[in-house]
C-alpha cells in the first residue's frame, strides 16, 4: 500500500524525521509519506545535524531526548549554521513539561508539540509552518501537497 | 517505707538539692573507697534516719578470693566492722544474693546476726552497689530503718526511697571510678570493662572539678557539632531525595508517552485509511483502542499531576484577571458538551467582584473540571456557575475571598460521601464509573491545585436535588493579604 520510493515525488518537499525510537519515527514517516512528501530519518542529534545539512529538508521533526547528540544541541548546531538556519524545526517530545518546551524554544525550535502526537497533528502544524515555503516549491514546478494526497489515495502514481 | 518516705520528704526539696550536693562534692572530692563509702553509710544514714548503715564492698582477699568486707557501720561513727567478710563463692548467703540480684531484698533475722546487727526494732534491706552499665554490684549498702520486725523473714522486697537509690547510684559511680572492681567474677569483669570502653553506655559523670566541667563542656560542644554535621547531611539528602522525585516523575511521564505515541499514532492511522480500508466491524475495534487508549494518557497525565502537586512540582505564575471573563471561557470551550447535555447553562455575576490575582491557568482548570462535572452528572435541569465577593458561611472573613460557584440540579453526593470525592480514583458510585467516564481524579486534582493556590473547594449537595461546588479563592496572594492584615491593625491603632 505505502511502498516508499516507488510512489514519492522527487520535487515533493522533504522533511527529515528524527526520533530513536523506531516504532514512532516510522509511523510518522509512514504517515508524511502518505501525504505526499518526501522522508528522510536520522536516529540521534548527530545524525539530525548531518543530514540537515546533506539533504536540505523544509523541516526537520525533532525529538529531543536522544542519544548521542541531544535533540536540544542538534537544533542549536542546524540554527548556527548560516546554510541550514532556515530549515524549520519542529521538536516533539515526550517531556510534556514546560520547562522542555521553553528551551526547546530557547535552542531555537521553531514550535513544540507534546507527545502523544498524532501524526495528524503533526502534519497540520507542518502544513501550518511551511505553507509559505511550499508555495515556493510550487513555483519552482513541484506539485502541490494536495494533489500527490490526491493522486495516492485514489491508488495512482 | 512509708516511714523512709516522710522523712525524706518531710523537708524543704531547696535544702534536699543543697544536701545532695554537698554529698557529691564530699564524694568526688575524696579519692579512698573506704572513705567514699563512709561518706555514702553517712549520708543515707541521715537521709533515712537508719540507725546503722553496713557498706560491703567486693575486694580481693589475700587468697586471691573475692570477698565482700564491711567498711563502716553503726549509728553516726565510722567504726569498722572487720567481722564481716563474706566469700563472694558463698551464693547462699543473702549479702552475695543480694549483690547479684536485681532488687533490693529484705535481709533475714539470721544475717542481720551474722553480720553484728542489733536486733533493735529495725528491719535491714540490702541494696547492691552498681555502677552504670555494669551488671556485676560492686558492693552491698544495708540499710537498718525502725519499723517492726515482720513475723515472715523469708526474702521479701525493700523498695528503697528514691534518695537512697540516688544515692546508691552515685555511691556506685564513684566507687567504680576509684578502683577495679577485682571481686566480680571474670565473666562480669570482661563485660564490665567493654562497658566501660564502648561510647555508647559509658556513664556520663558529674563534673568533680573545674577540669571535669571544661571536660563535659568539651565533650557536649562536639556532640553539638556533630549533630550539627548529621542535620547538614540530612538536608542534603533530603534535597537529593526531593531532585530525584521530580526526575522520577519526569522520567514516567516520558516512559508513558512514548509508548502510548505509537499506539495512539497507529490507531489513528489506520482508522483514517492509511494503511487501505477495514470491515465496519474492524474500524469499530480500532475506534475502542483508540478511545482507551485517551483515556489511558487521560490517566497518566491526572496520576503525574497529583504527583506533581504533591511534590510541590507545580510551578505557579501570578497575574491579575477577571474571574468573571474567566469563567465565561470556560463555558465557551465547553459549548459543544452543553450543547450536548441539553442542560439550562448559565452564569451569575456578582456586582463589584474584583480580579484575582492568582494562577490563572490552574483557577481555570479547576474551574473547567468543576463545570465539566456538574454537566457529566446532571441528567436534566440547570448548571448555574456565580461568581461573587465572599464565601458561605464564612462571616468577617468572607470579604477578603472571591467564590466560584458551580450548582447543578444533579444527581447529589451522601453525605458520608462529601469528603470522599476529593480522594484520588473516587466516584462515589465504583460501578458509575464507566457511564459517566472520567479518571475520577478531577476533583483529588482541583482540591489540591486549590489549596496549592491558597484557596479551597467546599461542596454543599443533596441527594436527588443537586451539588453545589465552591471554589474560594483568597482575592490577593497569601503574602499581600498579611500586608493588608498588619497596616490595618496599625490603622486601628491610631
Amino acid at each position: 500500500m505505502t511502498k516508499k520510493p516507488a510512489l514519492v515525488d522527487e520535487h515533493a518537499p522533504l522533511i527529515l524525521v528524527v526520533d530513536d525510537f523506531e516504532d514512532n519515527r516510522s509511523m510518522y514517516v509512514e504517515y508524511l509519506q502518505f501525504h505526499g512528501f518526501r522522508v528522510a530519518e536520522a536516529v540521534n542529534g548527530e545524525e539530525a545535524v548531518e543530514r540537515a545539512s546533506s539533504l536540505m529538508p523544509l523541516a526537520v521533526v525533532m525529538d529531543l531526548s536522544l542519544p548521542v547528540m541531544d535533540g536540544w544541541e542538534a537544533t542549536r548546531r542546524i540554527k548556527a549554521d548560516a546554510r541550514t538556519k532556515d530549515i524549520r524545526v519542529l521538536a516533539l517530545s515526550g517531556h510534556a513539561e514546560s520547562a522542555h518546551e521553553k528551551r526547546a524554544l530557547e535552542a531555537g525550535c521553531d514550535d513544540f508539540l507534546a507527545k502523544p502526537c498524532l501524526p495528524q497533528d503533526l502534519l497540520a502544524k507542518l502544513r501550518e509552518h511551511l505553507d509559505p515555503k511550499l508555495s515556493s516549491a510550487a513555483v519552482t514546478g513541484a506539485p502541490g501537497l494536495d494533489s500527490v494526497a490526491k493522486r495516492r489515495r485514489n491508488g495512482k502514481p | 517505707m512509708s516511714k523512709e518516705r516522710r522523712n525524706s520528704s518531710g523537708e524543704p526539696p531547696g535544702k534536699l538539692v543543697s544536701s545532695k550536693l554537698a554529698f557529691l562534692e564530699a564524694l568526688f572530692g575524696c579519692a579512698r573507697r573506704s572513705e567514699v563509702a563512709r561518706l555514702g553509710a553517712d549520708w543515707i544514714m541521715r537521709r533515712t534516719r537508719a540507725r546503722h548503715v553496713v557498706v560491703a564492698l567486693v575486694e580481693d582477699g589475700a587468697d586471691g578470693r573475692a570477698r565482700l568486707v564491711g567498711r563502716s557501720t553503726r549509728g553516726s561513727g565510722a567504726s569498722l566492722l572487720p567481722s564481716l567478710s563474706v566469700d563472694l563463692d558463698d551464693r547462699g548467703h543473702p549479702l552475695v544474693r543480694a549483690l547479684r540480684a536485681p532488687r533490693s531484698i529484705a535481709l533475714p533475722a539470721k544475717t542481720r546476726d551474722a553480720i553484728g546487727l542489733p536486733p533493735d526494732g529495725e528491719r535491714y534491706a540490702a541494696h547492691a552497689l552498681r555502677s552504670p552499665g555494669h551488671a556485676a554490684g560492686i558492693g552491698v549498702v544495708v540499710v537498718g530503718v525502725e519499723s517492726p520486725v515482720p513475723k515472715r523473714t523469708g526474702t521479701e522486697k525493700a523498695t528503697p526511697s528514691r534518695d537512697v537509690r540516688w544515692a546508691l547510684a552515685m555511691l556506685g559511680r564513684r566507687l567504680e571510678e576509684l578502683g577495679p572492681h577485682r571481686g566480680a567474677p571474670l565473666a562480669e569483669r570482661g563485660r564490665s570493662v567493654e562497658a566501660k570502653r564502648s561510647p555508647d553506655v559509658a556513664p556520663r559523670e558529674a563534673p568533680r572539678s573545674a577540669e571535669g566541667i571544661e571536660e563535659s563542656y568539651g565533650r557536649l560542644q562536639l556532640e553539638l557539632v556533630q549533630q550539627n554535621e548529621r542535620l547538614q547531611r540530612q538536608a542534603v539528602e533530603l534535597e537529593a531525595a526531593s531532585a530525584a522525585k521530580s526526575q522520577f516523575l519526569a522520567n514516567m511521564s516520558h516512559e508513558f508517552r512514548t509508548p502510548l505515541n505509537a499506539i495512539l499514532g497507529y490507531t489513528s492511522m489506520m482508522l483514517q485509511g492509511v494503511s487501505g480500508p477495514f470491515s465496519p466491524h474492524v474500524v469499530r475495534q480500532l475506534g475502542r483502542i483508540d478511545s482507551n487508549g485517551k483515556h489511558l494518557l487521560t490517566i497518566i497525565d491526572d496520576v503525574l499531576d497529583i504527583a506533581r502537586i504533591e511534590a510541590g512540582k507545580v510551578p505557579l505564575e501570578r497575574s491579575s484577571f477577571s474571574p468573571a471573563e474567566l469563567v465565561e471561557e470556560v463555558l465557551a470551550e465547553l459549548a459543544p458538551l452543553v450543547t450536548r447535555s441539553k442542560l439550562s447553562v448559565s452564569t451569575e455575576i456578582g456586582e463589584g467582584v474584583p480580579p484575582l490575582r492568582t494562577d490563572r491557568a490552574k483557577t481555570k482548570q479547576i474551574v473547567m473540571n468543576l463545570v465539566s462535572n456538574a454537566i457529566k452528572f446532571t441528567p436534566s435541569g440547570s448548571v448555574v456557575v456565580s461568581v461573587s465577593v465572599g464565601a458561605p458561611a464564612d462571616g468577617a472573613k468572607a470579604a477578603r475571598v472571591t467564590s466560584i460557584a458551580v450548582t447543578d440540579t444533579g444527581i447529589g453526593i451522601a453525605e458520608a460521601d462529601r469528603s470522599r470525592v476529593f480522594e484520588a480514583f473516587r466516584q462515589v458510585d465504583n460501578s458509575s464509573t464507566r457511564p459517566y467516564g472520567g479518571t475520577g481524579l478531577g476533583l483529588a486534582i482541583c482540591r489540591r491545585l486549590a489549596h496549592a493556590l491558597g484557596g479551597d473547594i467546599r461542596l454543599e449537595s443533596e441527594v436527588g436535588r443537586g451539588s453545589t461546588f465552591t471554589l474560594v479563592m483568597p482575592r490577593r496572594p497569601l503574602r499581600n493579604v498579611r500586608r493588608r492584615r498588619a497596616s490595618k491593625a496599625k490603622g486601628l491603632a491610631r
